[in-house]
């Protein structure tokens, strides 16, 4: 009996976010093809220890996107990626909050005709 | 022999003029994609030279990157400025490769004996001449599309300062399958200064032969045919034949140093794309 209580202390211990981090999704943009760029909606929710009350902005790579007086305890950020970057949530003069990598993949590669015959080096 | 079977090849390819070259139906790579093959077979590199031999070749390379616009094509970067439907312009710089008939090494692709050129012949021999230097050329190039087959017009000049020469060049392109083969044949017609044509196959006071041998060389035309046949065996694995026929010009046939009237390669062999 005490067994079993323990299993599902690790089973909810594992099935639920850890409270004391922060949560980014989705964290992969699917486009149409290689040559367009993607966008979505990334939902981002703070821990509840996060220091909320500082000013903090979002980036995008080394692009500045929004910034807060105050966070909000979740946010819903449009973005637009045309290549892998990096989303890098920072305290105006302070510390990084949150860095999650973001990828871009293509449901399709996009084909275009090749200008020289192959094999060329021969 | 080469020439003989280059005429037969001529007629099978004016035989066989029927299907269609259009955008990219049969010659396309993917956007944004390194293309990496590799060629391993068996084949020859005709010398034209004077002690030059010809060169087997066992191993050829083949790298590209297509993005929007920009490309890198094996020894070819340029841009695409003009993507109409049957219309494409591009600028390009390129590595120009007259110098390997000179040389007795080749890019990393080719591999071949690395027997060293000349022949102890007794008439002027590429030894004796200096050195000739592979030359980065810059040029634009225009395709159109047509119903048969594609239509290039293009024109280099030497960016390097080597031998400060031009060529231009027309080819018609024709793609078309048989059977499970792709076949890419080509007929070209390409005009090379004399500057060019100098700097190869002129000799004069840097190269080590007596005055009497000196010789000056104008422009001149080469006309040319080529034929590639690819057969895929599944997704990475294929088949591979390749010739060309280039002829000389007769300035540069009648050069000293020159023994052929053509440059010809010939390759077959099993390929694997990665």
């Amino acid at each position: 009996m005490r067994l079993f209580g323990l299993v599902l202390l690790l089973l909810v211990s594992l099935g639920c976010p850890a409270a004391s981090q922060w949560s980014v999704a989705p964290q992969i943009c699917i486009a149409d093809t290689t040559s367009e760029s993607c966008s979505m909606a990334l939902k981002i929710s703070a821990p509840d220890d996060a220091p909320l009350s500082q000013p903090a902005c979002l980036y995008l790579g080394t692009q500045q996107q929004t910034c807060w007086p105050e966070l909000p305890k979740a946010l819903i950020v449009d973005v637009t990626l045309n290549n892998d970057t990096t989303l890098t949530l920072q305290q105006v003069d302070g510390p990084v909050l949150l860095t999650r990598a973001l990828q871009v993949k293509a449901r399709q590669t996009t084909s275009r005709r090749r200008i020289r015959s192959p094999w060329r080096l021969f | 022999m080469l020439p003989r079977l280059f005429s037969l090849l001529s007629l099978l390819l004016i035989c066989i003029t029927k299907a269609a070259a259009s955008g990219c139906q049969t010659q396309c790579v993917s956007a944004g994609e390194w293309q990496i093959g590799l060629a391993t077979g068996y084949g020859e590199l005709s010398n034209p030279l004077r002690g030059g031999s010809e060169q087997p070749v066992v191993l050829i390379g083949d790298i590209a990157w297509y993005g929007e616009q920009f490309y890198i094509d094996n020894l070819e970067a340029g841009y695409e400025f003009i993507q109409h439907d049957d219309l494409f312009s591009q600028g390009f710089v390129t590595v120009n490769r007259e110098a390997r008939y000179f040389d007795d090494w080749r890019f990393f692709d080719v591999q071949n004996s690395l027997s060293p050129l000349g022949s102890g012949n007794d008439s002027t021999n590429v030894k004796q001449l200096a050195d000739r230097q592979y030359a980065v050329h810059a040029g634009m190039r225009s395709t159109l599309l047509t119903g048969f087959g594609q239509i290039s017009a293009m024109a280099q000049t030497d960016i390097s300062q080597t031998h400060s020469g031009q060529l231009a060049s027309i080819r018609v392109q024709f793609l078309h399958n048989v059977y499970q083969w792709q076949l890419n044949s080509a007929l070209s017609l390409t005009w090379y200064s004399s500057e060019f044509n100098n700097y190869y196959y002129g000799i004069s006071d840097r190269d080590a032969v007596s005055e009497s041998e000196h010789y000056s060389v104008g422009a001149g035309w080469r006309p040319g045919i080529e034929l590639t046949a690819v057969r895929a065996l599944n997704s990475n694995w294929g088949l591979l034949l390749l010739m060309r026929y280039e002829h000389l010009p007769a300035g540069v046939r009648h050069s000293p140093v020159v023994t052929d009237n053509s440059l010809t390669s010939v390759f077959g062999g099993l390929t694997y794309q990665f």
